[in-house]
């Protein structure tokens, strides 16, 4: 992780100290929902950053649990309508985990972007996997040759897996020439830091600045690099 | 009277402090469908390592769950591995507090169960809880085709409901175990009370312990325990507020064996689960229990500060249930149905 994450990590503290009290031992955070993802990054015509468009797969087993009871006409299939409702409930869920979604330049804390809410989302379902689509603009165009530029997707907590997906990982829309990605996937986490990290409750959002140390390394990052 | 009045308002405030500590551990899941299973608890320490492995274990398994509840359409084989797999995962997911472990602990050292007892108790929740997965998954995907939003709203309400109930169990009891312990307080000197002590020829773990115990044979209530053979039934209260949320994994694989087709797959696994949750709740109440047993032995025959420490010990026990029942009860609240 390169991006030093905007988050406050009080309440983790709290939280933390808080479990320590009430229970000795717990396993929580482990991932719970496996996701395949799809970045393209969004310029606009002065060459800046104005946004990234995800498309987020999740594994078999959550697709099946989403998706019950949205087939309303029982025609076996799910339109983009009959998917409209859940679509609202994930990106409207999502608000309050960042979007798992973090841009900046690498190795300045104070340089980063700022999304808004998301917009243009819908999910498509293939028969077993759901995959939800959606936008996130930022409040300002982001320069990205102010620095090395990064995008990094990547739940810190790890209740989500995010995986950059094999093909299509990521595509420059609408970017100036001499713009190209350099995509590195988090590595794994080492058995040591998994095992830390599977024991923050799946509800913690906030980690340490020292537990987020750790997770160096392991954010799957995107980076934009713009001569 | 004004120890008295202190050390309720000590109380008070412990508990409160506890409770507000602790009110931010939201639920919420970050795509809004299928609660996770909450959990307070960070480990440290040497145990650290285990714990970890547990965890990356439990998500193994879970992963691999869905492979098999699959693969079962096709080969009825995979039955055997399924009930394996689900009984690990029960067994390693167990260590979460969804599953009760530390309410029926700390109740079980609060109210001075049996070792016998507290197993029962144990296996009882992680049923009760199974079948409510079953029972939720039966009425509101199979019979209703509720939706996911509708089941995480549905999962909600039961979620306050128990934290809502194991809160009240909790005031109960430290009530009732501050009364006690403040009515032990003032009586004399240790001397006196250990002078008492020899000529108790009979254990009192057994029993709840009532604020005479260790200083004679007044047995007189204690106003949380009743006591004896009636302590099993109001125990059923504890294990009804801890079961009635259901496990999410559980509902998960429930409704993704329904969406295979092969519901009573899922339901079997369900029920597998149980019975490795059961066991891995059992093992640390039996811990727990013993070492309650080995501290009330101590209390018995020794100096009477000891019982004293073990009253103390209940109390804490019993903070404990409190304040995980409205801690919980703040973070699903928070999160909103
Ligand atoms: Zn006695
Ligand atoms: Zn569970």
């Amino acid at each position: 992780m390169y991006l030093k994450s905007v988050r406050k990590s009080v309440l983790a503290g709290a939280a933390v100290a808080a479990g320590t009290i009430v229970s000795a031992g717990g396993a929580g955070a482990h991932p719970h929902v496996w996701v395949d993802s799809r970045s393209d990054i969004l310029f606009n015509a002065d060459g800046a950053i104005s946004g990234i468009r995800h498309a987020w797969t999740f594994d078999e087993m959550f697709s099946a649990y989403a998706i019950q009871g949205l087939d309303e006409d029982n025609d076996g299939k799910l339109t983009r309508e009959e998917l409209q409702p859940l679509a609202q409930v994930n990106v409207e869920s999502l608000n309050e985990f960042d979007y798992f979604t973090y841009l900046g330049v690498i190795g300045v804390d104070e340089v980063y972007g700022v999304f808004r809410d998301p917009v243009d989302y819908w999910l498509d379902y293939d028969g077993t996997k759901l995959t939800l689509h959606f936008t996130l603009p930022l409040t300002e165009p982001f320069d990205p040759k102010q620095g090395l530029t990064a995008i990094e997707v990547y739940d810190p907590t790890f209740f989500v897996d995010f995986q950059l997906a094999e093909t299509d990982t990521a595509l420059l829309v609408d970017a100036p020439s001499g713009c190209r990605l350099d995509i590195e996937r988090a590595e794994g986490f080492d058995t040591a830091t998994a095992n830390l990290l599977s024991q923050f409750p799946a509800d913690v959002r906030e980690l340490p600045p020292e537990i987020l140390e750790l997770t160096e390394g392991n954010a799957n990052t995107i980076k934009v690099v713009c001569e | 009277m004004i120890v008295r009045a202190d050390t309720r308002f000590v109380v008070l405030l412990a508990g409160l402090a506890v409770a507000c500590l602790l009110a931010d551990t939201a639920a919420a899941n970050p795509f809004g469908v299928a609660r996770p299973d909450p959990s307070v608890a960070v480990q440290s320490g040497p145990l650290a390592g285990l714990f970890g492995w547990i965890a990356a274990k439990q998500s193994e398994f879970y992963r691999a769950l869905s492979g098999l509840v699959a693969a079962f359409r096709t080969d009825p084989g995979a039955g055997w591995a399924l009930a394996g797999l689900s009984f690990l995962y029960g067994l390693f997911h167990a260590a979460g507090p969804g599953h009760g472990k530390v309410v029926i602990t700390s109740y079980l050292v609060a109210t001075g169960e049996t070792m016998r007892r507290g197993i029962v108790l144990s296996f009882a929740a992680a049923f009760v809880q199974a079948l409510t997965a079953i029972a939720m998954v039966t009425v509101l995907t199979v019979i209703l085709r509720a939706t996911s939003i509708a089941m995480t709203q549905a999962t909600g309400f039961v979620e306050i409901a128990s934290y809502a109930l194991i809160a009240l169990i909790g005031a109960r009891l430290v009530y009732g175990k501050s009364l006690a312990l403040i009515a032990k307080m003032p009586v004399g000197s240790p001397q006196t009370v250990a002078a008492g002590a020899p000529g108790h020829g009979h254990h009192h773990h057994h029993h709840g312990h009532g604020p005479d115990c260790g200083c004679g044979h007044d047995h007189a209530p204690d106003p949380a325990s009743l006591g004896g053979p009636f302590s099993l039934k109001r125990a059923w209260t504890a294990v009804l507020a801890v079961g009635i949320r259901p496990c999410t994994g559980a509902l998960v694989v429930l409704v993704f064996a329904f969406s295979q087709g092969v519901y009573a797959v899922g339901v079997a696994s369900t029920l597998a689960m149980a019975v490795g949750t059961g066991l891995a709740v059992a093992i640390l109440a039996a811990l727990a229990v013993g070492a309650r047993g080995f501290a009330a032995r101590l209390a018995d025959d020794g100096a009477g500060w000891a019982a004293v420490g073990l009253q103390t010990v209940e109390l804490l026990a019993a903070l404990a249930v409190c304040a995980f029942g409205l801690l919980m009860l703040g973070g699903a609240l928070q999160a909103g149905l």
